[in-house]
């Protein structure tokens, strides 16, 4: 008799933290002193049978981690974690007669839009063969997780073939989660290893590609793209030699112009790492543009030119599309006797006049 | 990972079972107060306790006294649907749980699972004690000691591979995210607040490719102890596994790994621990991920682990380009690398102690498996 009387006199109340819909603290009034309290998910119902027909067995949902104190007939629980918008939360109280008064939570979503995939890194109509990596910025933070290596697809465009696991599945997102890099397996694209002979390479020269982002690549809210992109691209011939710095042309500004020091390299070079490992001592960058085929760059000065002699420096980091560095050839030439890199060059004089 | 291996390997675990030697100190200088982690890449654990943090898009390792050294009297068994209980603990569905990491504290003998909430991109550390009772690790007015890694460095730092203590250092692997290449990090202990590190370049002989490079990330680690010299035992993708000799790590060295082990082409290192056999054989298993499954399987499910005899890893005899293979062809070259069955279809694992180890399955189930 008692109970039915608490349970007439129970009440459940869910109160956001400082305003934060995700911080919460929930309280019981008027508890018996026998009774059970949870905090939980409110979960998709579970289907009846399993798929192999056997009935489901269903289970009380786990409490979440928190914080539960109880001073006299008042429960407090505060989450130890933050509340997940879009989800709905259940706090229960139940009784010793297996009679419950429970209390729902939704969690708004937050206001947001589809993400939209900004661009792709190389973008040129032609790529060679041994492309190491691709770039994908996208316009907002991004669901992580290795689920996006099987929603990223190339294809061989003209039979439609797609090629089977190129992608190297580590996760390199950036901190806002913008921006992915995607590396081709490097184990299929040196020559001599095993795994490329028994794969064969991501990409073969002279055939057209199709590079797929799937519209059911998720943003950090849970909102997918909802529309595929694709990349067009045919393949040239691998690039397996030294980034070559000494055969780059310089277009050399005037003195006292604010002009770009104009640098046609000859072979497509990344240009995150031209911005990071190219600079001119002494002489501070206020930019650097590049064309689409990524063989021009303009690195435009902070402050006009003084006359005067200057280096463009050349880190050894930098690389082209395939991995090549001024020091290093990503993959090596199993058939040249000395192999095939020579003495990097890493500085280029100019003057300005 | 990975820490918690043989006892011959590892310095500090060897100490931690007997009352008459005293760990040197991890932490010398700490820092009390609130800890926000914003990434996780990989934990491990050093001595006493210490839980190691990579957090590499922040270029930071934390060191957190857990304060849990108190060894269990219980053992694990099985809990069907670990990861499934672990998402409704945090109050998302299964799939929206993303599990990152785990280590065994041999401290204690307790589980802590690195996860991240794929819906609200929390981070957080549970801990599991073995009667099943979980709690996220305190991060509230703790003493932690931050340890920056260098700045400057031309090529940074993006993510951290793996974590170790070994021979009062600590040591991580660490890859850039535009550049390929491979990074080792070092910290002489006892750690103190604040107080950076050093940053270096490794080279590595791939056998395969019959050549030294600088560039293939090292996945997992392990320590190594042979003649009384440390070494850092790494595994890479497609598999070499390379020993890096521990005082080789000084400033303006040049590190050189030399190959022992060629597991086989096609797998991705997860975790890797040694541990001493029924026989009294010292082994090594690593687990790893076979994205060659579909076309050529080794088991049920794209989850494998390898064990190996130590002994493999002995000398300077066998290495490099005459490093064991495990395969001749299609066939197995050597009855001393063998596939671990037990380990078939397991996610992530970590050392328990010789007998048996814990497991994450693909189902996300928690299991303890004997080792073999």
């Amino acid at each position: 008799m008692n109970v039915l009387i608490f349970l007439a006199g129970a009440a459940l109340s869910i109160q956001p933290l400082e305003g934060d819909p995700t911080r919460v603290v929930v309280t019981a009034e008027n508890v018996p002193s026998k009774c059970s309290f949870s905090f939980y998910r409110k979960a998709e119902p579970a289907k009846a049978q399993g798929d192999d027909g056997a009935p489901v067995v269903r289970q009380s949902p786990s409490s979440l981690f928190g914080e539960r104190k109880r001073e006299g007939n008042v429960i407090t629980f505060v989450p130890a974690v933050a509340l997940t918008p879009g989800e709905t939360y259940v706090a229960n109280l139940e009784f010793i007669v297996g009679e419950s008064v429970r209390k729902e939570y939704y969690v708004p979503k937050e206001k947001g839009v589809a993400p939209g995939l900004v661009s792709v890194y190389p973008g040129g109509e032609t790529l060679p063969a041994n492309l190491l990596k691709f770039y994908l910025h996208f316009d907002q933070a991004m669901r992580e997780g290795r689920e996006i290596f099987d929603q990223i697809h190339l294809k061989d465009a003209e039979t439609g073939v797609s090629v089977k696991s190129p992608w190297r599945r580590q996760e390199l997102w950036s901190d806002d989660a913008k921006r992915l890099i995607l590396f081709i397996h490097p184990g299929r694209i040196k020559q001599g290893l095993q795994l490329r002979a028994e794969m064969g390479p991501v990409l073969e020269e002279g055939k057209k590609y199709t590079l797929t982002i799937s519209g059911d690549v998720r943003g950090a809210r849970g909102l997918a793209m909802g529309k595929d992109y694709e990349m067009s691209f045919k393949t040239s011939a691998p690039v397996r030699e030294q980034v070559r710095p000494e055969q780059w042309a310089l277009e050399i500004p005037r003195a006292g112009s604010g002009e770009p020091l104009i640098v046609t390299t000859g072979s497509a070079l990344d240009p995150y790492l031209v911005m990071r490992h190219c600079e001119i001592p002494g002489k501070g960058l206020a930019k650097v543009e590049w064309n689409d085929s990524q063989k021009v760059f303009r690195f435009f000065p902070e402050q006009k030119w003084a006359a005067g002699d200057y280096e463009l420096e050349v880190g050894q980091y930098l690389e082209d599309l395939a991995g090549n560095t001024p020091v290093r050839v990503f993959d090596t030439d199993l058939d040249a006797e000395n192999g095939n890199e020579k003495p990097p060059v890493l500085k280029r004089s100019f003057t300005v006049d | 990972m990975r820490m918690n291996s043989l006892p011959v390997w590892c310095a500090f675990l060897a100490l931690s079972f007997s009352p008459l030697v005293v760990n040197a100190e991890v932490i010398s200088e700490s820092h009390t107060g609130d800890l926000e982690l914003k990434t996780i890449d990989v934990i491990n654990f050093a001595p006493d306790g210490v839980l190691l943090i990579g957090n590499g898009a922040k270029s930071e390792i934390i060191a957190l006294e857990t304060g849990d050294t108190k060894a269990s009297s219980s053992t694990f068994q099985k809990m069907p649907n670990f990861l499934a209980t672990l998402a409704e603990k945090i109050g998302v569905g299964e799939k929206d749980v993303a599990l990152i990491d785990m280590e065994v504290n041999p401290a204690s003998g307790k589980l802590y699972v690195a996860i991240r909430n794929q819906k609200n991109k929390a981070h957080l550390i549970i801990r599991v004690s073995p009667d099943g009772a979980m709690e996220p690790v305190p991060l509230t007015n703790v003493k932690y000691a931050r340890i920056p890694l260098p700045e400057g460095d031309k090529a940074p730092v993006s993510k951290i591979t793996d974590l170790l203590w070994i021979d009062n250092r600590l040591i991580a692997s660490a890859r850039c995210a535009e550049e390929f290449a491979s990074k080792i990090f070092s910290a002489d202990g006892p750690l103190k607040h604040d107080k950076a590190g050093s940053i270096y370049s490794a080279e590595t002989y791939h056998v395969a490719h019959r050549k030294w490079e600088t560039k293939a990330p090292m996945s997992v680690m392990i320590p190594f102890e042979e003649d009384g010299k440390h070494y850092i035992v790494g595994a890479f993708s497609c598999t070499p596994v390379v020993k890096y000799p521990i005082d080789s790590i000084q400033p303006g060295a040049k590190i050189k790994g030399i190959s022992m082990i060629e597991l086989g082409s096609g797998n991705r290192p997860l975790d890797m621990f040694g541990f001493s056999g029924k026989d009294g054989k010292s082994q090594v298993i690593t687990n790893t991920f076979r994205f060659h499954h579909e076309k050529r399987p080794y088991g049920p499910s794209p989850h494998l682990a390898f064990q190996f005899d130590q002994a493999l890893l002995d000398g300077s005899d066998g290495v490099n380009e005459n490093a064991t293979r495990r395969l001749d062809g299609s066939k197995p070259a050597t009855d001393k690398i063998r596939i671990a069955e037990p380990f078939h279809g397991v996610v992530h694992m970590s050392r328990i102690d010789d007998k048996s180890a814990l497991a994450i399955q693909e189902s996300g189930d928690l299991v303890a498996i004997a080792l073999p």
